[in-house]
């Protein structure tokens, strides 16, 4: 029995019913492999960092679970065989799975997050007030399971980074936006 | 006119952080530059194994479509 963490994306194009199925699916192979889920996270739909077929969204969804080996053939031509997968990846984990979770995606406790993050690639850098009540998110969520030791620590490294990256910052946008001109 | 700058500390060691997860676009775009490439830890300050760990998990976000292998091409 090993620890294997399975991210899997959906091609979002259809309803919701047949999203759930398709996760229902990998969840049953890994049963069938005496199958013990640990974690599961559903990031919902967000936008590719690139096109795959086509599609510029995915649907999201991420199983942590211990399993035999003989699973990992299973879900591959699971995988290969259904043209809805556009894309998956499994991987061993050697680490502690209690870190695993703790680190694993902010949006998974919020259910489902469908249409949540969709324009969040737009902005490379400048999110930053985004991000950061998104910190905020995660800070409590560490705060419940930690001692809250970390939250000076992490504002100081924010500081830090802003002073570091502004004159660098500062060029890259004029530098875009001279290129914007451009086009 | 030199700048002078404290030693960097590695960021996930500082917030103990032994597990970077591939798929918190956060973290992976935080490490790379506009155009998707990854930065050098001689930039971040990060450690040798966070450094290591955090390559591995933006190549693995990049297959997910998590962040681009590249963007933003320059003419």
């Amino acid at each position: 029995m090993r620890i294997y963490e399975t991210t899997f994306v959906i091609n979002p194009q259809t309803d919701d019913s047949t999203i759930d199925k398709h996760v229902k699916d990998v969840q049953e192979i890994i049963a069938s492999s005496n199958g013990k889920i640990i974690h599961e996270s559903a990031m919902g739909t967000r936008r590719l960092a690139y096109e795959i077929k086509g599609l510029t969204q995915g649907y999201y969804a991420s199983f942590l679970y211990e399993a035999e080996s003989d699973v990992l053939g299973k879900l591959d031509r699971h995988f290969k065989i259904n043209e809805a997968y556009i894309r998956d990846l499994t991987i061993r984990i050697e680490a502690d799975p209690e870190d695993v979770i703790k680190q694993i995606d902010p949006f998974g406790k919020h259910g489902s997050g469908r249409d949540n993050d969709n324009d969040d690639n737009s902005s490379n850098r400048r999110g930053h007030s985004r991000d950061s009540s998104r910190d905020d998110d995660k800070k409590e969520e560490a705060k419940a399971e930690a001692p809250a030791e970390e939250k000076p620590a992490e504002k100081a490294v924010e500081a830090e980074e802003k002073t570091e990256e502004a004159p660098a910052e500062s060029a890259d946008s004029s530098d875009s936006s001279d290129e914007k001109k451009e086009l | 006119m030199a700048v002078v700058r404290g030693k960097k500390i590695c960021r996930f060691c500082e917030n103990k952080i032994n597990y970077i997860n591939y798929k918190d676009e956060r973290i992976l775009k935080r490490f790379t530059n506009e155009r998707g490439k990854i930065i050098p830890r001689r930039v971040t300050g990060n450690c040798a194994m966070h450094q290591r760990k955090l390559t591995t998990a933006i190549k693995r976000g990049r297959v997910l479509a998590i962040v681009a292998f590249e963007s933003e091409s320059y003419r």
